[in-house]
């Protein structure tokens, strides 16, 4: 008797309990997407608006940069649509998560253009999602336009394809090269496995075996990775006089800093922009103290630095300036192509072709005719006090 | 200096894997299914230590503390909400290990309702260099890890074979049917399985939050390196599954000093699969039953 009265209660206690969690957890989801604006973007139910698809990592190690071009992409779309929108008709963003990843790229452009149908993608954010984007969008004349992607590869993906970033074929040698002339030597490349780092060691590697340099070590992680310390001691066994930090995202750069520095490598250390994202120092502290690395020019433009200034007002501090001002760049040169064409992607195209000396926040610069950007804006800078200071 | 080092290196990562295959090998030993969404236990843990120690600025020790009861309130709420109900129903072991995918995918992405999909770290220790011993060089933090988990894993193995309860455990591990005839209570002790293995994971998830940081999707990775280890060591022996643990530790750490390094997930999963083929037992199974020893 007592048993089964204990039987039923727990049965009905645990069903009960199971309800209220998941009633919970709607109520939550309804509540959280109704007050941000978080993964749904903008709720215009306008049917005559024009929908724009935005591919970038929005989870995952890569998140804070996915995360600032939809921040900075949203900031320019509520400035046009503030306005009225383009010839009357208001934009309205379908952001997807490509994860920084091929496979979930290509799974969001698949639902963005089969299902949303829409005319233009901005993405994506990393080099192996755009490079993954393309054979789908090119195929249907899509435009497919990036700011963030650097991978040489995408220069020649398709006619539609358009980006306000530089490629890693202007930024790699100039890296070798600026190692050189400081006088190392013997370098250490670490490398994790995506599109756009291997593209970037390869490019990197015969440059500075051309200058004369050897690399002793050239070790390679995989995405995700947090236990990076047999390939560092590789790169302790090649005896190196500076090392190559080479990742992908901020969080694995930063925590490959701090698992060198914590196994005794006190070898300096060169690399792109991703060790001086707030993440970064927040992630590596003292670890990426002293590191030099590429950047691409901070907003020097009296409409950059307006920009800036309420980015950080309204999102803290962002992760990289350029990314800002590209995403916000983007929207624009698309609004202008939109008035012009509205959604004839031919024509948009062959617009986007025609544009030299456009004035965007990030500068002055058009589109060469692989539809790569024909200027190139970069900076050295070192980490000081946990603040970058540009060195030249 | 390079071997001890890469011996370093490799019980670091192996006493990580421990702590996860442990409580994974424990829950299916006594239960009889994957309860794959056990990885999420180590997220869901680090994540309340975040809450807890940087969000509300709870004491550490004392944060440490709640968040090993909350996960394991967790791991028992999860069998008792999701698993038993299914196996009232008798359902079939494959509908149990669907309802654990499930159960980790949604357990997942609440954390990232909560928390955002960015990655979040507990910087409680900061950033030291390494203490050197016998040519290695090692963290305090890593020294805390492989400490903490050895004594826990002891502690476990002294738990099974030494007190009742642990007894009992390993009866219902061995033949469920058998046991209840001797009026062992198969119920409390499935509860117990959850829970002991969930504070295990919850453990394990604290100590990955200060060594390296937390996202809401780490628990699929290390439920996928856990596994493995379960299964090289034997998924039906909690002892076998540890070392196994280790065995793969030491095999990615060795490997990828000898191959180029981006072979080093192949060479856990490449294991998985030799294993699964060949010796779907592990290397200290037995064909029947359990095996404690």
């Amino acid at each position: 008797m007592n048993k089964k009265f204990d039987k039923n209660f727990w049965y009905v206690f645990g069903t009960s309990v199971g309800i209220i969690v998941v009633a919970v957890l709607i109520v939550m989801m309804i509540v959280d997407l109704s007050t941000t604006k978080g993964l749904t973007g903008q709720v215009i139910k306008n049917k005559d608006s024009i929908k724009l698809g935005l591919i970038t990592p929005l989870t995952g190690d890569a998140a804070s940069f996915g995360q600032a071009e939809l921040d900075a992409t949203n900031i320019a779309i509520d400035e046009i649509n503030s306005k009225g929108g383009v010839n009357g008709r208001l934009l309205q963003l379908i952001p997807e998560d490509g994860r920084c990843n091929g496979r979930d790229a290509t799974s969001a452009a698949q639902k963005l253009i089969n299902i949303d149908k829409v005319r233009i993608i901005l993405g994506g954010a990393c080099s192996g999602e755009t490079l993954a984007i393309a054979p789908i969008s090119e195929p249907s004349k899509i435009i497919l336009f990036a700011a963030f992607s650097s991978s040489p590869k995408i220069s020649d993906a398709g006619e539609y394809i358009f980006r306000n970033s530089p490629t890693d074929n202007d930024w790699a040698p100039i890296m070798a090269e600026t190692l050189t002339k400081q006088g190392y030597k013997k370098v250490a490349v670490v490398t994790e496995n995506t599109d756009y780092a291997m593209g970037v060691r390869d490019i990197f590697k015969v440059k500075f075996k051309e200058l004369g340099g050897t690399i002793v070590a050239d070790e390679v992680y995989s995405q995700g990775s947090k236990d990076f310390r047999t390939q560092i001691l590789k790169v302790k066994d090649g005896n190196p006089d500076v090392i190559f930090v080479n990742p992908q995202d901020d969080v694995s750069g930063a925590l490959l800093a701090k698992q060198l520095r914590e196994l005794g490598v006190n070898t300096p250390f060169y690399s792109a922009f991703f060790l001086s994202s707030p993440k970064a120092i927040e992630l590596a502290g003292s670890a990426v103290e002293g590191a030099t690395y590429l950047d691409v020019r901070d907003l020097s433009t009296n409409a950059g630095k307006a920009l800036i200034e309420e980015y950080k007002r309204e999102k803290g501090t962002p992760v990289s300036e350029f990314i800002i001002g590209a995403n916000y760049d983007r929207v624009y040169i698309i609004k202008g192509a939109l008035e012009k064409c509205s959604e004839d992607t031919t024509c948009i195209k062959n617009y986007l072709y025609t544009i030299k000396n456009y004035e965007g926040v990030i500068g002055t610069y058009g589109f060469k005719s692989n539809g790569d950007m024909d200027t190139v804006f970069l900076s050295m800078k070192r980490i000081v006090n946990g603040t970058s200071i540009v060195l030249e | 200096m390079i071997l001890a080092q890469l011996i370093a290196n490799s019980i670091i990562i192996g006493s990580i894997y421990a702590l996860v295959a442990a409580g994974f090998a424990l829950v299916y030993s006594t239960n009889k299914f994957m309860h794959f969404a056990h990885g999420v236990m180590v997220a869901f843990s680090g994540y309340m230590l975040f809450l807890m120690f940087s969000i509300l600025g709870v004491n550490f020790y004392i944060s440490c503390f709640i968040t090993l009861i909350l996960a394991g309130l967790l791991g028992w709420i999860s069998y008792r909400v999701v698993y038993e109900p299914l196996q009232k129903r008798k359902s079939s072991n494959v509908i149990l290990l669907i309802a654990s995918l499930g159960l980790l995918i949604l357990l997942e992405n609440t954390l990232m309702i909560f928390f955002g999909p960015d990655i979040k770290t507990i910087n409680y220790f900061g950033i030291a260099k390494g203490i050197d011993i016998l040519g290695a060089i090692v963290t305090p933090i890593q020294i805390a890890i492989i400490i903490i988990t050895l004594v826990l894993l002891v502690g476990l193995y002294f738990f099974m074979n030494k007190s009742k309860i642990g007894r009992n455990m390993r009866a219902v591990a061995d033949n469920k049917e058998l046991t209840s005839i001797t009026g062992i209570n198969y119920r409390s002790i499935a509860d117990l399985s959850f829970i002991i293995g969930s504070v295990l994971a919850g453990i394990a998830g604290i100590l990955i939050a200060i060594e390296q940081n937390l996202t809401p999707a780490m628990g699929t990775g290390l439920i996928i390196k856990g596994f493995t280890g379960a299964v090289i060591g034997s998924i039906m022996s909690v002892p076998g599954s540890i070392i196994g643990s280790y065995i793969l530790g030491f095999a990615e750490n060795f490997g990828v000093w000898f191959l180029p390094s981006e072979y080093k997930d192949a060479i856990a999963f490449i294991l998985l699969f030799i294993f699964l083929l060949f010796k779907p037992n592990g290397l200290f199974g037995v064909d029947k039953g359990v095996r404690n020893k």
